[in-house]
């Protein structure tokens, strides 16, 4: 009977988890704490490896960074395209105003006093020595823009030519001017005006090289 | 899975890199024949505290160039000291190293934002000063309603700042880094809105304007991110980083030399400032879902970042 009630009273006392040591461990799901190190790249390896985790399935699929390289060779395609048509608009406008200068020079007596309108005197010179010379740009990079586009080899990227659209008649606005030498300032105005100002020749251009880039850049081949 | 995070430095990359087996894309370079990401490079909170300086004085994206900001160092203006020097010109080889062209991608975080929000701070309050400086003295198309609505979302975004600075006192910092980054999603989508204006309205973008409201905007993006890290919101952040890169590329991608006026040197160094942000906005998803993917600890991964000394430029080895 003592006996009995000694082994009731230590059941009684005894630890409540010492009930509980044989059943499983509850495991920690939780993704275990990956402290990030500096320092050389080789792994120290006085420390003792942890248990290895696998690791999470990536959301994000890497071939998708060929879409994020194609749009950056796009975007540096149309930013160089726009300056070469600025800059060769820019070179081929101060030779013209060379050769405008000359002429002036050699406009005679009689026409200074019945001068010739200036967009007759100039139509043709203005077409070979500016809109040639930016046109030639243009074909230049059309042609590295194909070389971009059939890399990825889907067409021959001919439906993305850079055109020369602007119109003739916006020679016109040179009409009302006589060619002759006390109109040289109001002259040059206007013929830059024409090669660089809004709606002139490099607008027309570059607005065309924004807008197939912008094409392209929708139409990316996947 | 690998135990510990390898950093390595950018010079060890530099020979493949020019040789053209890697290819660097924004933020990481990857294989250039089997496509596979190798590295990501990542700022250490040092590159923060070295750029923070040069970037104050900046008042375009012109002044990220690589070659101005190295220049600016050599000249010495007192602010750095020799040892800080040398890591600024450090931080600019292991950039050109890696053919990145401006500082633009260093703005707000190259990889995960590694800036502290006292840095981030310190930018933006630079940036709320300077459009206010704007809006007295040289914009004149903003209405008064208009100023002065964007000087309260400035204020707001100051505020929210400051309070992620502080989160971390607080015993429930979970819940305070999500408040904030709720609400910088709103104020990020009012900047957005301003800029959409500024670009579409036609005629020549005003510069300057335009450059603080895109530090802005990306302030707003950056510390939305960063808080979503701290709260090892990672799925959030991936999604968030998308979203952020879809619209830079919509909003910023219009941006060409033409856009401010006449083709210049400032403008062609401010449009490749402006290709760098975007590309680093579209590789910064991949990041973020490495770290995903290894499990890696947000806070603790922040942490140590901005406990690094030695280093700007960290590259981090994908396994």
């Amino acid at each position: 009977m003592k006996d009995q009630l000694s082994r009731l009273k230590s059941f009684l006392n005894r630890d409540v988890t010492s009930f509980f040591t044989s059943s499983p461990k509850i495991e920690d799901n939780s993704p275990p704490l990956i402290e990030p190190q500096t320092g050389d790249s080789e792994v120290d390896s006085a420390t003792s490896a942890p248990a290895t985790i696998e690791p999470l399935p990536l959301l994000l699929n890497p071939a998708a960074l060929e879409q994020i390289a194609f749009r950056s060779e796009i975007l540096d395609w149309r930013d160089q395209a726009i300056v070469s048509l600025y800059q060769s608009a820019n070179t081929s406008l101060s030779g013209f105003r060379t050769y405008i200068d000359s002429q002036l020079e050699d406009v005679s007596i009689w026409r200074r006093a019945l001068p010739k309108p200036a967009n007759r005197a100039l139509s043709e010179p203005f077409n070979k020595l500016v809109r040639d010379s930016i046109r030639r740009e243009m074909d230049l990079k059309t042609k590295n823009l194909m070389a971009i586009w059939s890399k990825r080899k889907v067409s021959d990227g001919s439906e993305f030519r850079i055109y020369d659209r602007w119109p003739d008649s916006q020679l016109s606005y040179l009409a009302k001017i006589g060619f002759k030498p006390d109109k040289r300032q109001l002259i040059f105005d206007r013929i830059t005006d024409l090669v660089l100002g809004d709606h002139g020749i490099s607008d027309m251009f570059s607005q065309q090289i924004i807008r197939i880039s912008a094409r392209i850049i929708d139409e990316r081949p996947v | 899975m690998i135990s510990k995070i390898l950093f390595e430095i950018p010079a060890t990359y530099d020979m493949a890199v020019k040789g053209g087996q890697l290819v660097q894309i924004g933020g990481l370079l990857k294989d250039a024949t089997s496509g596979r990401i190798v590295a990501h490079l990542q700022e250490s909170g040092l590159a923060h505290s070295l750029i923070s300086n040069a970037l104050l004085g900046s008042t375009s994206p012109a002044g990220l160039a690589l070659s101005a900001v190295s220049q600016a160092v050599s000249a010495g203006t007192g602010i750095y000291t020799s040892i800080q020097v040398n890591q600024i010109k450090s931080m600019i080889e292991g950039l050109q190293s890696l053919q990145i062209a401006t500082l633009g991608v260093s703005l707000l975080g190259v990889g995960v934002s590694a800036g502290s929000f006292i840095y981030m701070r310190k930018r933006f309050n630079a940036v709320d000063k300077r459009i206010d400086t704007l809006l007295e003295t040289v914009i004149n198309k903003f209405d008064d309603q208009r100023k002065s609505t964007l000087r309260s979302h400035l204020s707001q975004v100051t505020g929210l700042v400051q309070q992620a600075n502080q989160a971390h006192t607080l015993a429930n910092p979970t819940k305070e880094y999500s408040r904030v980054a709720e609400c910088l999603a709103a104020q990020a989508a009012h900047f957005e809105g301003e800029l959409t204006f500024l670009i579409t309205t036609g005629g020549k973008v005003n510069h300057d304007l335009f450059w603080q409201l895109v530090q802005a905007l990306m302030v707003c993006n950056s510390t939305r991110i960063d808080c979503r890290i701290r709260t090892n919101e990672f799925r959030n952040a991936i999604t968030v980083a998308l979203g952020v890169s879809e619209s830079y590329e919509k909003l910023l991608g219009q941006i060409t030399p033409i856009s401010f006026g006449s083709v210049s040197v400032n403008s062609k160094q401010s449009v490749e400032a402006v290709k760098d942000i975007m590309d680093a906005a579209a590789t910064k998803p991949y990041l973020l879902d490495y770290l995903h993917s290894q499990r890696v600890d947000g806070p603790t991964y922040l942490e140590q970042l901005e406990k690094e000394e030695d280093r700007p430029l960290l590259m981090l080895k994908v396994a």
